[in-house]
């Protein structure tokens, strides 16, 4: 790896999209319709991408990258109209994060992707999301009534920590910051983009910005990334891979291409590339 | 996990074997050389001195008896800045220590299947400190490092254990939070005896000379919620004496009323207030000029 090889790592939990993401960008890398990134080289192995974006093609559920894979995107890119770059990006799995978080040890591919990193991006699914979830939101407790109510929960069984069921995605997220930060403390500030996945099933009326919708849902996860503006400058995306639901299949196919169905937001909502998170990652704002 | 004390004090021998030059001096180790387990749910003072050797970091003890509510109010901060965008401005800038907070915030959440947030006792070998990062209105970070010790700590100290036999480290605290329980306030019978007790931790840090100049101290009533009239009246009745025993250790000790937030959407009480009081400079220190410098890196938590 050359020194200066941008070198993104792509960093969620189990099922928030990273790898469907990495399909996506290669098929809109080789869509002759998609003229801000074209493959600079022909030279190396794409087996794995190329499989990857053929999946997205079908509208096909893409396989859970393994703990121990050793799969990645390494090619040479054209960015218009920044220039070429030697993009590596490693396939890290949900797991090995999961190891990170609950374990509190790093996998040591996960480490080596971390380490290297030139910018990290961090995929959130929206309806995968643990939410820390107070007592309060409770009703008020019914005076004189001796009967719990339906889903009152029960007070003769409190139920135990368990990091794997409890541990809610904000502070999984704020440890991973954490542990990123600490590894990459000689390059920082380091780029940190926040992309939410599966878009198309965020709504609202209106439909918040990605940025509004991470102010919503993890606002201590944004707090805490913009108040270490040393260490890291944050990027918000919304991006749908898929451009819908897989459950509609037929639907989304009929759409057209891939590059007919995905689409992708900035943080202020506005339309952007699918390509532009990785482009962001790359050669900053 | 190790003996609570054995926890804490590794640390603090670890520290004064270095002595205050070195350990401002001290660069954190590389990251390459840093084990490949991160920060579990608390922290050592070894681990904090690590953290801190980076950026500085503010030692709070928090000091109350058994089921006082001190490791609610670990718990509610943490709930709270996850809930929100800020409190009194406050904003949260991280913690390492986010899956020990995760465990304590735990009892107040709906994944325990309580009716409302109870929290069980902190054993003597959970007791640890958790790091929060605290990003202030002005713009200045705070690390903050909140003991959460068993209770039974403080009952040895109330029935006369000194309070450095029993927690060493008590003399580099920079925040000393007197935790009075307002439910045990408004309980007839049971309200003097809360009094005493916080009266008498009061008492333990005069005798220990562990304030420094800069630290401060505050009497944080919890369950503030539960404070009916005979709380009121009790509180009205011992807060200017309990206040003047605190002001003898620092002059600008104050009162903060905090409670958790109940059933039917109510708002936590006084967070904000005891995240200001914990985030606040530290009080100047007596002989020095009043001038705009720049801050160093010298560790103010863990001086001996």
């Amino acid at each position: 790896m050359s020194d200066s090889q941008p070198r993104l790592a792509f960093l969620g939990m189990p099922r928030t999209g990273k790898s469907t993401f990495l399909g996506v960008f290669w098929a809109l890398v080789q869509s002759p319709l998609e003229r801000s990134v074209s493959e600079a080289s022909f030279n190396g192995d794409r087996s794995y991408i190329q499989k990857l974006a053929e999946q997205v093609a079908r509208g096909e559920e893409i396989d859970r990258t393994g703990v121990d894979a050793n799969e990645e995107m390494a090619v040479e890119l054209a960015f218009d109209p920044e220039g070429t770059a030697e993009l590596l990006i490693p396939d890290t799995s949900g797991e090995s994060l999961r190891v990170l978080v609950e374990r509190h040890t790093w996998h040591p591919r996960l480490r080596s992707a971390c380490e290297d990193a030139t910018a990290i991006l961090i995929f959130v699914h929206p309806e995968r999301l643990r939410l820390p979830q107070p007592v309060s939101v409770l009703p008020p407790a019914s005076a004189g009534s001796a009967e719990p109510a339906a889903n009152e929960p029960m007070e003769d069984s409190p139920v135990p920590f368990d990091v794997h069921e409890h541990g809610c995605t904000a502070a999984e997220l704020i440890d991973v910051f954490e542990n990123v930060a600490e590894l990459c403390h000689d390059r920082w500030p380091i780029r940190v983009g926040i992309v939410v996945s599966a878009w198309d099933k965020v709504d609202g009326d209106p439909t918040p910005t990605p940025y509004e919708w991470l102010q919503a849902r993890l606002p201590g996860v944004l707090a805490t990334i913009e108040a270490n503006p040393d260490i890291a400058e944050l990027g918000v995306f919304g991006v749908s891979a898929q451009g819908g639901s897989l459950d509609a299949r037929e639907e989304l196919l009929a759409r057209g291409e891939i590059c007919d169905r995905v689409f992708a937001r900035d943080q202020w909502g506005q339309p952007i590339s699918l390509v532009e998170p990785i482009r962001w990652a790359i050669w900053g704002s | 996990m190790a003996d609570a004390d054995d926890l804490l004090l590794d640390g603090y021998e670890q520290e004064e074997e270095l002595g205050d030059h070195e350990l401002e001096d001290e660069e954190p180790p590389p990251a390459a050389e840093q084990p490949i387990v991160t920060v579990d749910d608390a922290m050592t003072l070894a681990q904090a001195r690590t953290l801190s050797g980076r950026r500085g970091a503010r030692l709070v003890l928090v000091m109350g008896e058994a089921q006082t509510g001190k490791t609610a109010l670990a718990a509610m901060l943490w709930q709270r800045f996850l809930e929100k965008d800020g409190i009194a401005g406050h904003r949260l800038a991280g913690s390492r220590t986010a899956r020990g907070f995760e465990r304590r915030a735990h009892w107040a959440r709906l994944e325990a299947r309580q009716p409302e947030a109870r929290f069980p006792g902190t054993r003597l070998e959970d007791g640890a400190v958790l790091h929060l990062r605290v990003h202030r209105p002005d713009g200045v970070r705070v690390e903050l490092l909140v003991s959460d010790l068993a209770g039974e700590q403080f009952e040895r100290v109330r029935e006369g254990r000194p309070l450095l036999d029993e927690i060493r480290w008590a003399a580099r605290a920079d925040r000393f939070a007197v935790v009075v329980d307002g439910k045990a306030l408004s309980l007839r019978g049971e309200s003097e005896i809360a009094v005493t007790r916080a009266q008498r931790l009061l008492l333990a840090l005069q005798a220990s000379n562990a304030v420094r100049d800069t630290a401060r101290v505050a009497l944080v009533v919890t369950k503030a919620d539960a404070l009916g009239d005979v709380g009121e009246q009790a509180l009205a009745r011992h807060e200017p004496a309990l206040l003047d025993i605190a002001r003898e250790a620092d002059p600008d000790a104050t009162w903060i009323r905090t409670a958790a937030a109940g059933r039917g959407g109510a708002k936590p009480v006084g967070l904000g207030d005891f995240v200001s009081w914990l985030c606040a400079d530290d009080r100047p220190q007596p002989g020095l000029p009043d001038f705009d410098g720049l801050p160093t890196r010298s560790i103010a938590a863990f001086r001996a």
